[in-house]
């Protein structure tokens, strides 16, 4: 999935099983695996076809997703992806001097999902990214049985309380749930001379315009978390709001490393009774 | 004119008046008591529809607050350990 996997608390036996289930979903889910599902399904794309049971939950979470976020978290942005010039790892370079290819905008609400049988438009390519790490984590954390917590990338879940360091400077304390990092700083790359970046916005088939570098958002799993924080990156100046009407605290950061809160985060914050 | 041995006496016309008038006061209070317990069985017993049946599906508005409430939150608090104990990077 392109990103460390830390994980405390853990048994020795519990780390190897956490361990082969990132390794199921990466070579499920990934674009750059050609054995992938994932790259089946797309290669198979226009016709119906038969899924796995894991594959069809995961779309289905996915579908969950573009549903909550008002089609914002899209998992049909592989070929806005493609387009943009994310089309193979990152540690093989992704900087090119030509211009994108034409944008691709998103159509989840076109996809034909009947438990495992599936019918993807002709010309479209799913990404389940949105979903598939958050989730893999949650997974893995329902692996300890005692305290501790996982980390991959921007997303972390616990058992029981954790202090967690920011991206960007500050810490907060996890006290349930999950807590999810999205931004444009990490996946990043030039075309034609543009930064272009891994948040698309479904709507343009573009990265997004948005002025945020990076949005934190605090949810009841890790999915739930890192779901509102896509969306809230992609509205802009929508999204504290559209955090706070679902009750969700999130912080924002602009390019130069300001950072702002949305209500529930500062009441989270303050209303907390003080350490001693 | 006399009457004959063979007519009943007339106190005897009246009593049987009275008795026919009484049956049928009978059998109107029994059939207003019958057909009024019917319908306050009807009326009040969980086995009886009072209204035509209507589908179990739950209120617009209690379908909309549930789905926008999906995304749920999770609780943080200000840090208690320095340094932290976890961090993370971003995705």
């Amino acid at each position: 999935m392109g990103c460390d996997v830390r994980v405390a608390g853990a048994t020795t036996e519990q780390a190897r099983r956490i361990r082969a289930l990132f390794d199921r979903h990466e070579c499920r889910f990934s674009r750059f695996i050609d054995g992938s599902e994932l790259n089946a399904v797309n290669a198979g794309a226009g016709r119906a076809m038969r899924v796995s049971r894991p594959f069809a939950d995961m779309l289905e979470l996915s579908l969950w997703a573009a549903r909550e976020t008002g089609g914002l978290v899209d998992p049909t942005i592989g070929s806005a992806l493609r387009a943009a010039g994310y089309e193979r790892d990152f540690g093989e370079g992704l900087d090119r001097p030509e211009p994108p290819a034409p944008a691709v905008a998103g159509c989840w609400h076109r996809i034909e999902a009947h438990g495992q049988l599936l019918r993807v438009p002709a010309g479209v390519e799913l990404d389940l990214n949105g979903v598939v790490k958050s989730r893999a984590v949650d997974e893995a954390l329902a692996c300890l049985d005692g305290k501790g917590w996982i980390s991959a990338g921007g997303d972390v879940a616990a058992v029981g309380a954790v202090d967690v360091e920011l991206p960007g400077g500050g810490a907060v304390r996890l006290e349930s749930g999950g807590l999810a990092t999205t931004g444009r700083g990490r996946r990043a790359w030039r075309r034609g001379g543009r930064q272009q970046h891994h948040l698309i916005d479904p709507l343009t088939g573009r990265p997004s315009r948005t002025h945020w570098q990076q949005v934190t958002v605090s949810g009841a799993t890790c999915l739930d978390a890192d779901v509102a924080a896509k969306a809230a990156f992609l509205l802009g100046d929508e999204g504290p709001d559209w955090l706070d009407e679902r009750g969700m605290p999130g912080r924002f950061l602009w390019a130069d490393d300001r950072a702002i809160t949305n209500r529930s985060w500062r009441r989270s914050l303050e209303g907390a009774p003080s350490c001693t | 004119m006399e009457p004959t041995p063979n007519d009943p006496p007339r106190r005897m016309v009246a009593a049987r008046r009275r008795a026919a008038i009484g049956k049928g006061a009978l059998a109107a209070a029994a059939v207003a008591v019958f057909a009024g317990g019917m319908l306050a069985t009807r009326s009040t017993a969980s086995g009886h529809s009072r209204h035509s049946a209507t589908p179990l599906t739950a209120p617009r508005r209690f379908a909309n607050t549930v789905r926008q409430s999906s995304l749920q939150s999770g609780s943080i608090a200000p840090p208690q350990s320095a340094p932290p104990q976890a961090s993370t990077s971003q995705s």
